[in-house]
């Protein structure tokens, strides 16, 4: 069963219409997940990785909205789908871990309880009736004394421990696909490693597949088959995580692996100057006002795409000429 | 356990207040200028008339002798003695009360099962016709004299139509239009904060969240923006307590409600002082006790609040 | 900066200063901007503007004397001569209305005067020295607090007598309670900021750092809360008369002409409903212009109602 395509996005296209202007923020995206691989979406804040997150799970909401391409899963395009048919699918066959485990549970509702609420979503059965089962989700993502946490609210427990929840939530349905949106990024680093470990080994246990967004791409090297890379609404690479890794064949990823390493801890701009305005951005490549390696055509014509390897694909006029 | 703890300790947090609100009406009340028995007693009254009043009221004693005194009544249940009418204070107001009550608990019921769902509508379309009419609605409501809007009112529905009582309390129809101008005062503000705070917790994470899980939009509304949404509401709830009880003094004026409100007004123009004192000592415990109760609601839907107001009183 | 700004000439202060001026001046430009775009602000400027334009003029534009009756005439309906029709009494509405906005609007605005002076100067000596003061005067608060505003102001009324003096006190002093909270709140926020650090360890005396950097960081939430008051209280005062505890007649307060004119409702309803109508949009005006200075100066303010 491995191997074959989970999910495949064609030309995706969502943008956000504000009174400034239409933000781009994905902006004609292809690419595909295999059954069982956990691929990794890397890319600066700002480049589109959780906009494309949320087109994946049906929530896009305005000014958002999904402008064209399609998003097949499991042989069915899902932009097609009435809301209905989407919620059956939502935190059943695709399911989400969020970023911030602060401000994505509810204050007011006990963490037994929002965990079970999926198996409401799913199959009809009243929370307060589910709480045992969320007490053993608790127990697979490792949470000390499950049954004190299920009926606890969130903002009682440490940020670790409500990742936890938030994975719990996540995984409570079985999900085929499982998307993380920087998962770790809000916690500190002992705790950080922890998650990671917890979510691979949650992915080998249950059999999932894995969409594992962060803008810190040596961490991506470390957990992933496969990376892609985003700038400004694009893939600028996409491919095997060793050769994208050990080779990278597009200037932006290389900047990207430079800019972490060893000085991940600091927080200035890593890579000099800021993402570009996805209202208008730079004609050509759009990489090319901060590109170290830019010459005058990149500003004029907007590269493609390009075989470097079979299933290695960098999009760079250099790969062009 | 804790929350009746919680309660009782608010309770006597209270007292202090209830005391400087006896204080002041007790000082308020000496500041008349003049002679308090003579005016009191009217111009043409003899010396005896004034010296029994001055007797009545025990004005012939030290001040402070007078408030201790005043204040061990008041605690319990004894308000002094109605001028106009020669009975205890506490009588008249025990009469009239359960009207108030009944013209404020109807139309803050009222204003909350329109209002609230009108402002749910409005903030799931906010740019809509219906989005706009919220707003609307509030400005309105916050700047109409309801003494106006009642009368037009009985205009409408009594002198024309002629489908509702104008005045009194008779029948059952008569607490209709009282009610229902009450509940306008109330239903804009709340409309609008619905719409604002229902806005808001509907663009918060864990909303998403719960949509990511997919549960439906029913449970996403109704479950847990309203809960959350609900904060805000209560609030201005609480603020408009005062808008609630002060407009049903002029409510009940308008539509001759038999309430506390009417009878201060009828008071003040008897000069009958003892009572003015009394209603407003009882107005003002109601709000103070309404306040404490919308307090306690706060605890418990936060588990937020509910800890912090624990861990205070540790 | 001590150490090495020894040598920091005076035009390098005045540049600071002018640029200083500058940003002020252009925070002043983005609130009337912000203040203009919005249209129901605007709209509300203009009745305000006209309702002044009444108050101020009043008697040399009223087509009629507003106290001159004639019983031969009472309860005309409205026609070209009396656009509004005549009162109990045969006086004009119209002419009445006219000279009545000087006591509608001149009330509140008194009162919210009268309120928010005392009130800011309470809130900002409870707040900045604190201790046995801040007690006091909260203890007093909490207990004036604990009066819903009309029958704060019905209480005070029913002692002193109507009358437009003891109306304005009245009113003003229901208002004080909630301007001493918001100060003192604002007053302890900004007790802890750099600017008043500094201005005490420059050893400035507690007045002048309450007038020069306390008073405005507090003044835009106090205008807000001000333009929400004069709504209300137009509304309380109109109430009050309305209730014959306001002015004495035969003065032509509006929400007094309602009082007097409701036994006539059956019959003769365009006695009550002219004024009401005036009532209706100076207190729209004031919260049209109140929700577009909280928009323009204080977003996060929300006006305090009692
Ligand atoms: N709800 C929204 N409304 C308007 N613009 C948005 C919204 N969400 C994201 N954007 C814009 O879309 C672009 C991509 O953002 P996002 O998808 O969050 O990127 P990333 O997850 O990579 O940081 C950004 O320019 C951001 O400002
Ligand atoms: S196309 Fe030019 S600007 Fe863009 S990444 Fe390649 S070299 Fe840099
Ligand atoms: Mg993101």
């Amino acid at each position: 069963m491995d191997g074959e395509t989970l999910l495949s996005v064609r030309d995706l296209r969502v943008y956000y219409h504000l009174p400034q202007g239409v933000v781009k923020a994905v902006d004609g995206v292809s690419f595909e997940v295999r059954r069982g691989e956990v691929l990794g979406i890397a890319g600066e804040s700002g480049s589109g990785k959780s906009t494309l997150i949320s087109a994946i799970m049906g929530l896009v909401s305005p000014p958002g909205r999904i402008e064209g391409g399609q998003i097949i899963f499991e042989g069915r395009d899902l932009t097609k789908l009435s809301p209905e048919e989407y919620r059956r699918i939502r935190g059943k066959d695709i399911a989400m871990v969020f970023q911030d485990p602060v401000t994505y549970l509810d204050p007011l509702f006990t963490n037994g309880f929002q965990i079970a609420e999926v198996y409401e979503a799913h199959e009809g059965v009243k929370p307060k009736k589910a709480l045992d089962r969320a007490v053993q989700v608790l127990k697979m993502v490792r949470m000390a004394d499950p049954e004190r946490r299920a009926h606890s609210y969130p903002h009682q427990l440490s940020g670790g421990m409500r990742q936890r929840v938030l994975i719990s939530m996540g995984i409570a349905a079985r999900p085929k696909l499982l998307i993380a949106d920087e998962p770790t990024s809000a916690l500190d680093v002992t705790i950080q490693a922890e998650i990671i470990e917890l979510l691979m080994d949650l992915k080998r246990d249950l059999g999932m597949t894995v969409l594992f967004v962060s803008h810190d791409l040596n961490l991506l090297a470390e957990i992933t088959d496969r990376i892609m890379v985003m700038y400004a609404g694009k893939i600028v690479e996409i491919g095997p995580t060793r050769e994208v890794v050990n080779n990278p064949q597009h200037p932006y990823t290389e900047a990207l692996l430079g800019s972490f390493g060893f000085e991940r801890k600091k927080k200035y701009p890593a890579i000099k100057g800021y993402p570009p305005s996805l209202i208008t951005p730079p004609p050509g490549c759009r990489f090319h006002p901060r590109c170290p390696k830019a010459f005058p055509e990149c500003s004029k014509r907007e590269p493609h795409l390009i075989e470097i390897k079979p299933g290695w694909r960098a999009a760079c006029l250099l790969h062009e000429s | 356990m804790t929350l009746a703890k919680y309660v009782a300790k608010r309770l006597l947090q209270a007292i202090p207040t209830l005391i400087g609100v006896v204080l002041f009406m007790f000082i308020l009340i000496r500041m008349l200028p003049g002679d308090p028995a003579r005016l009191i007693a009217g111009i043409e009254a003899t010396e005896e008339d004034v010296e029994r009043i001055r007797e009545i009221l025990g004005l012939n004693r030290p001040l402070y002798v007078q408030f201790i005194d005043y204040m061990k009544d008041v605690f319990t249940g004894d308000l002094g003695t109605s001028i106009r009418f020669g009975t205890p204070v506490i009588g008249e107001i025990m009469e009239r009360l359960p009207y108030t009550i009944q013209l404020a608990l109807v139309s803050e019921f009222l204003a909350v099962i329109l209002g609230v769902p009108l402002g749910i509508m409005a903030a799931l379309r906010p740019y809509s016709a219906r989005g706009y009419l919220a707003t609307v609605f509030a400005l309105i409501g916050s700047s109409m004299p309801i003494y106006w809007m009642g009368l037009m009112f009985i205009y409408l529905f009594s002198v024309r139509l002629k489908w509702l009582p104008s005045s009194g309390a008779d029948s059952p129809s008569s607490i209709i239009l009282p009610a229902l101008t009450l509940s306008l005062l109330l239903m804009g503000n709340l409309m609008r904060i619905t719409k604002a705070s229902f806005q808001e917790v509907l663009g918060e994470n864990y909303i998403t969240t719960v949509r990511a899980k997919g549960l439906s939009e029913r449970i996403v509304i109704y479950r847990h923006a309203l809960k959350n949404a609900s904060v805000p509401i209560i609030t201005i709830m609480g603020i408009q307590l005062g808008t609630l009880l002060g407009g049903a003094i002029l409510t009940e004026t308008v539509f001759a409600w038999p309430g506390l409100g009417t009878l201060l007004i009828d008071a003040i123009s008897y000069r009958d002082y003892p009572l003015i004192q009394g209603i407003v000592i009882v107005f003002a415990t109601m709000f103070v006790l309404i306040n404490l109760i919308v307090d306690v609601i706060y605890a418990i839907i936060d588990p937020r609040v509910r800890e912090q107001l624990w861990a205070a009183e540790e | 900066m001590g150490g090495r700004g020894v040598k920091v000439s005076t035009s390098g202060i005045g540049d600071i200063q002018a640029k200083i001026r500058e940003a002020k001046r252009a925070a002043r430009r983005r609130a009337l901007y912000k203040f203009r775009a919005n249209k129901g602000a605007v709209a509300g400027a203009f009745i305000l503007g006209f309702m002044l334009v009444l108050a101020v003029l009043g008697p040399y534009i009223a087509p009629e004397d507003p106290y001159a009756f004639d019983l031969r005439r009472k309860l005309e309906p409205p026609s070209w001569d009396s656009p509004f029709g005549r009162d109990e009494l045969g006086r004009d509405i119209l002419s009445r209305i006219i000279v009545g906005a000087r006591y509608s609007i001149g009330i509140a605005l008194a009162s919210v005067f009268l309120g928010s002076v005392v009130g800011v100067f309470l809130g900002l000596v409870s707040g900045y020295y604190g201790r046995v003061v801040d007690s006091i005067i909260q203890r007093i608060t909490d207990v004036l607090l604990a009066f819903p505003i009309i029958i704060l102001s019905i209480a005070l009324i029913a002692v002193m007598g109507v009358g437009v003096t003891n109306l304005v006190l009245a009113i003003g002093i229901s208002t004080i309670p909630v301007y001493i909270r918001l100060v003192r709140g604002l007053t302890l926020q900004a007790k802890s900021r750099e600017f008043v650090i500094a201005a005490r360890a420059m050893g400035k005396s507690g007045f002048y750092i309450m007038r020069k950097h306390i008073l405005p960081h507090v003044l835009p939430t106090v205008i807000v809360q001000s333009s929400y008051y004069l709504g209300f209280t137009i509304l309380i005062a109109s109430g009050l008369g309305f209730l014959g505890l306001g002015v004495k007649p035969p003065t032509p307060e509006w929400g007094a002409m309602l009082g007097s004119g409701r036994t006539y409702l059956f019959s003769y309803p365009h006695v009550v409903t002219f004024p009401g109508i005036f009532i209706l949009l100076t207190a729209l005006a004031f919260n049209l212009v109140g929700d577009g200075l909280r928009d323009a100066l204080d977003p996060r303010a929300g006006a305090y109602r009692r």
